[in-house]
């Protein structure tokens, strides 16, 4: 009599034969047993295999996906590998195989279907009153163009169509379907008919009294003859109800029926309203001072539509959780309920006993063995009392504390340790906790053995390296879990994708040593058969290629197959690809990869328009073309030109150089500009080779020809000129290697950060001022406690050069072309000074500012410090803490010491300069928001162009500040 | 308001190399009039495709659990639930099912059979090895067991679900008489227990449908 529900047999008999097993009845061969049809040809010699297709061009890839050839043994697992690698290329909406037996021989015929796609969909007869609602009757139907077109859904996309017009009052109407088939394309078509916009006939408001019946008709601005919308009445639902919330009517309820005329001819619908507005509710919370923003967060009543008692246990849970955090350890809240005027009213009070404050003086830890208390303190959250910082109790993180000890002593080996809390009230006052940690460590197992049984393909040694676990190490059993995981992983990676791995762990009596065993079922190792690369048009295959990392009989492996994802998208030639191991051969174990890619766009074209102040109105165009001839190659040229000259840049990139696998980087560029009171115009082309050596380190080969020419030249000699137009001609080589270890660039907490440069300038290069030049520059991160990050930063550089232009300037005889020197001073060099002002500075005759003479003192003309001018060795070495403030907000502490000198003799620490400073640093999106100030330590006086009196030596300033983007360093 | 879907074949390329391929078939001399369709695709799951000849077996294996027959667009429909489910156990990362206890259930299917060979017979009749159905198993276990992790422990049945189901469903007549026996409030719960547990999956198969693409062909 009493049924047995075994409505999910059904289901698992499908999934799996073994329930299959337990209800064939043994000795059963039913008469007239049905196999499949594919069955019937197993065995048979293929004779002929045939390709027919319902498209244009079929895709040249599909023949390569078909494992059946002429003389094969026909078999039902391969016909159906090949319909999956054929399905899996993307290009087929169906495929079908016939087969044909021909004595003992069978002839199979592959029928592909071309997979089309939804060029555009329209909606046609809506109707100027329907058309603002066209975007959204296109959502409905799901369909965008370029998603594969599926008949079958159409009818489903009408009808959601319908649905939505429905909503909006059209009762009757129907909407047609209708596809254009234009290989590979399709045209969707919806014929809307959207009938009559229906009219509210009678409304009935039931449960309230006549006058809020009024308010409720007047709110949602409905009455009879009205436009019928479904849409907007429940919006105006909605906005009702939501007012009656915020009168404290929390639980009411609004029910709306449509009950449409089933005459047709009217276009009525009658509609009856339920309204339950229940009591208006009154939230009291008493006995803690808090703001309503964070009352109304922790009493969720307030937000909800639906009162009910859970919801003020909720409340009363949150109020309580909320002061306990406080440090108000023995807090309680209780619920207090009066309803009044025959139920009209509720007053809920929520009253809070906060008790006293108890804050942590100490926290102690018992029972210590062999554990250092250093190591277990690190891991407290849970602050104790100091003078100026209070530490509130919070019973959650003292109890995130203790897990946190104990996963760390079961990390240890302390594989049965027990940590529990206990609060001990201390101190002078009865508001003083401390906190003791009571440890009992128990035994301590170390792994005595590892045991790695199963293997054959792979050496055992090898997998247990890859185990990360060790003899001798401590023993955890979350350890053993992640070795065991490591090990699938290595066995994925090297192909053997059904790997089975156990583990298993014995502990001896004592509980001190641990016999581990990884128990491996391998499994078979799928190999790499074919790489197969589908929807190229434009790209040579030849270029795909030389980025794909798997080959023909590689190991199966998910990395490299990621691996390769992610150098062709990377490339930026493709719009999608899409790398798919397809189901593997399982006589040969081998596996195609199929590389599915849909090109991108190959011309790209930008403009712009701007206004500087220098150049005033300026308009640019950048033209890129992608994948020249097919070979991955880019070329782009960019223009911008103004009222006050031009600049032209092209640059063109290949993947690779004279050298396989280095990519090549060229670039040309000329600029003419009309500055206020000079002209010049550059040219310069560089060619760069890059090779990367690892995920973090690259190294580049430059050559670079610049070629500054100034001319119109008004009221300024040559010297005067800001050395980033000094007229000089450069051709220079240069090797650099950078290495890029840092978490984050933008704002690092941790890694290192390194470039070396060398630049050889010579003639044969055509240079006109030989030189040689180096530059070392080492940055290192490091995290510390209470999220500090500590900073430092050395650069170390020297040039030299074969030439003097004494005849440019004779009292700054310089070896080294101004524009290749270094220069410190500046927002990221030495803080305390502006710009360049920390290098050496030109020697310049004063000039008496009455009458533009220089000044003579002692018969000769006096010298002072003029303009930067740089000099040929650095050396650097700064050094910041940055710590947080609050949220966004950080601080620093700086010292910036160092100095430029003009050569290799004149270097001494002496001279070097000492700069200390603080700054605040606000993150956004693109990095932190830099304001430093800078102080000098060792102020200098000196006669400068800077001195009032250019006779009276005067004092450099005693600091600087700063503003940028990014840190310093 | 029905609305139904219309379809028209333009004068498009698409209509002419239909055509042509037809003509080509035939102007060829090779006769496709003896072949008969032996696979193909029934049913689509995002990109996963369940083949006819998979359908086929399914339906060997129903008719022999049911005792009747049953047709393969009915079986397609159970497939597709079976392979959605199979996914999302794919997903959830746990210990391997043991050995033993596929060894269990492999030992149990080959005493059903009245020999070795008979059972090697039925295996090769429809086209499946012994590691095959090794593997089958171990699937089918991994789902059981993630099945009953998922939704058993939302099962629960009250004493109010038992006294409803006694008095509603089995013994109404007895509704002012007594409540049910011990034995039969234990029956009553696994019979709940299974429903619910039964229900909850049902529900989670159809989120499953929900979310992915299904598309059943035709044929």
């Amino acid at each position: 009599m009493i049924a047995r529900v075994a409505a999910m047999q059904s289901l698992l008999v499908i999934m799996g034969l073994s329930l299959v097993a337990t209800t064939i009845q043994a000795g059963q061969t039913p008469a007239g047993q049905k196999s499949s049809a594919t069955e019937r040809y197993r065995g048979l010699l293929v004779r002929d295999v045939r390709l027919a297709y319902e498209g244009d061009v079929m895709p040249e890839a599909a023949r390569d996906l078909i494992d059946v050839a002429p003389g094969d043994i026909y078999l039902p697992d391969t016909v159906r590998r090949s319909i999956r690698q054929l399905f899996a290329l993307g290009a087929f909406s169906d495929v079908k195989v016939e087969a044909e037996r021909v004595d003992d021989e069978v002839d199979v015929l592959f029928r592909l279907y071309p997979r089309l796609e939804v060029r555009s969909v329209e909606l046609r007869g809506l109707g100027a009153q329907l058309e603002r609602l066209e975007g959204r009757l296109v959502d409905e139907t799901l369909l965008d163009p370029g998603d594969p077109l599926d008949v079958d859904a159409l009818g489903s996309a009408a009808e959601r169509i319908e649905d939505v017009l429905r909503e909006e009052g059209y009762l009757w109407a129907t909407v047609e379907a209708e596809a254009s088939f234009q290989s590979p394309s399709a045209v969707v078509v919806f014929h809307v008919d959207p009938g009559r916009q229906a009219r509210v006939g009678t409304i009935q408001i039931r449960g309230v009294a006549p006058h809020i019946d009024a308010h409720i008709r007047r709110e949602m601005s409905v009455s009879e003859g009205s436009p019928y919308s479904r849409t907007e009445l429940d919006e105006r639902i909605d906005k009702l109800s939501r007012s009656w919330r915020e009168l404290g009517y929390y639980g009411a309820t609004v029910g709306l029926e449509a009950l449409p005329d089933p005459r047709p001819e009217t276009a009525k619908v009658d509609l009856n309203i339920d309204v339950d507005l229940g009591p208006r509710i009154r939230i009291e919370v008493e006995g803690i001072d808090v703001s309503d923003k964070t009352v109304r967060k922790l009493v969720p009543l307030y937000g909800e539509t639906l009162f009910t008692e859970d919801l003020i246990e909720e409340s009363r849970a949150n109020l309580e959780g909320y002061v306990r955090e406080r440090g108000h350890r023995d807090a309680s809240v209780t619920v207090e309920r009066e309803s009044v005027a025959e139920g009209r009213y509720l007053f809920l009070r929520f009253q809070l006993e906060p008790g006293p404050l108890y804050e942590v003086d100490a926290i102690d830890i018992e029972g210590l063995d062999s554990v250092a208390e250093t190591d277990l303190r690190a891991l407290f959250a849970m602050k104790t009392r100091r003078r100026f910082r209070s530490a509130p109790f919070q019973r959650r993180i003292w109890q995130q504390d203790l897990e946190a000890v104990q996963s760390y002593l079961e990390r240890q080996g302390f594989h049965r340790a027990s940590v529990t809390g206990r609060e001990m009230i201390s101190g002078e006052t009865a508001k003083s906790l401390t906190l003791v940690a009571v440890i009992n460590e128990g035994p301590r197992a170390f792994i005595g053995s590892i045991q790695v049984e199963g293997t054959s393909a792979v050496d055992s040694s090898t997998v247990l390296k890859a185990s990360g676990l060790s003899p001798g190490t401590p023993f955890d059993a979350t350890g053993v879990v992640e070795a065991r995981d490591h090990i699938v992983a290595y066995y994925f990676g090297q192909g053997f994708r059904e790997v089975n791995v156990q583990a298993r762990t014995r502990l001896d009596e004592a509980g001190a040593r641990a016999e581990v065993e990884f128990r491996i079922g391998e499994g078979q190792r799928t190999r790499v058969d074919r790489v197969i690369v589908s929807g190229l048009s434009v790209t040579r295959e030849s270029s795909v290629r030389q980025l794909v990392t798997v080959e023909s009989g590689d190991p199966l492996s998910p990395i490299e197959i990621l691996d390769t994802r992610q150098k062709l998208v990377g490339s930026g030639l493709f719009r999608s690809v899409n790398v798919e191991a397809l189901p593997a051969d399982p006589v040969t174990n081998r596996s195609d990869i199929l590389i599915s890619v849909e090109e991108g766009p190959r011309t790209t074209f930008a403009y712009g328009f701007g206004f500087e102040e220098q150049q005033l109105f300026r308009a640019e165009v950048e033209l890129t073309r992608r994948n020249l001839f097919g070979l991955n190659r880019t070329v782009s040229v960019f223009t911008r030109v103004s009222f006050r000259g031009g600049r032209f840049i092209t640059t063109y990139r290949q993947p690779n150089s004279i050298i396989r696998n280095l990519p090549l980087f060229v670039s040309f560029y000329a600029e003419e500009e009309q500055r206020t009171s000079f002209s010049y115009n550059r040219v310069g082309v560089g060619l760069q080779i890059s090779k990367r050596l690892s995920e973090d380190q690259n190294l580049f080969f430059r050559y670079r020809f610049d070629n500054t020419e100034v001319f119109d030249l008004r009221d300024l000699s040559i010297g005067d000129l800001d050395r980033r137009f000094q007229p000089v001609r450069i051709g220079a080589l240069s090797a650099a290697s950078v290495t890029d270890q840092r978490d984050d660039p933008l704002n690092p907490t941790s890694g290192q950060f390194r470039i070396v440069d060398i630049e050889w300038s010579g003639t044969v290069l055509g240079t006109e001022a030989p030189y040689v030049k180096g530059l070392a520059q080492q940055f290192l991160y490091k995290s510390l406690p209470h999220g500090m990050v500590v900073a430092a930063g050395m650069r170390l550089g020297a040039a030299y050069g074969s030439t003097l232009d004494d005849a440019l300037d004779p009292l700054n005889s310089f070896s080294v072309p101004i524009v290749e020197r270094f220069f410190a001073g500046g927002a990221t060099t030495l803080r305390g000074f502006a710009l360049d002002q920390a290098s050496p500075l030109q020697n310049v005759f004063a000039i008496d500012p009455g009458t533009g003479e220089p000044i003579i003192e002692d018969g000769e003309p006096l010298v002072v410090k003029g303009d930067p001018i740089g000099g040929n060795v650095i050396s650097l070495i700064n050094l910041e803490l940055r710590f947080p403030i609050w949220r966004n907000l950080r601080g620093v502490a700086f010292s910036d010491n160092g100095a430029v000198f003009r050569e290799m003799r004149d270097f001494s620490f002496n001279d070097w300069r000492y700069n200390v400073g603080f700054g605040f640093r606000y993150d956004t999106p693109f990095g932190p928001l830099r304001v430093d100030y800078g102080v000098k330590l060792d102020r200098r006086t000196f006669r400068s162009i800077q001195c009032p009196d250019q006779r009276i030596p005067c004092a450099e300033s005693l600091g600087r500040w700063h503003v940028s983007l990014g840190h310093a360093f | 308001m029905p609305s139904k879907a219309a379809f028209s074949i333009q004068h498009s390329a698409f209509g002419r190399s239909l055509m042509m391929t037809f003509l080509l078939i035939v102007a060829s001399g090779q006769s496709l009039a003896e072949a008969e369709l032996v696979d193909r695709i029934v049913a689509i799951l995002d990109r996963e495709v369940i083949m006819l000849s998979e359908a086929e077996q399914a339906v060997w294996l129903v008719e022999l659990r049911t005792g009747s027959e049953t047709s393969v667009r009915d079986v397609v429909e159970q497939l597709i639930e079976a392979r959605l489910i199979e996914r999302e156990v794919a997903r959830f990362t746990d210990a391997p099912i043991p050995d033993e206890g596929i060894d269990r259930q492999l030992s149990r299917v080959r005493s059903s059979f009245e020999s070795e060979e008979a059972f090697q017979e039925r295996l090769a009749t429809h086209g499946l090895s012994e590691e095959e159905l090794r593997s089958e198993i171990r699937s089918q276990l991994a789902v059981n067991r993630y099945l009953e992790r998922r939704f058993r422990a939302l099962t629960y049945v009250t004493e109010d679900d038992i006294e409803r189901y006694f008095f509603g469903e089995v013994l109404p007549e007895l509704a002012d008489e007594r409540g049910p026996s011990v034995e039969e409030t234990d029956q009553i719960r696994r019979i709940l227990e299974e429903q619910r547990f039964n229900e909850r999956v049902e529900q989670w198969i159809g989120g499953l449908k929900a979310r992915t693409r299904i598309r059943r062909y035709v044929w």
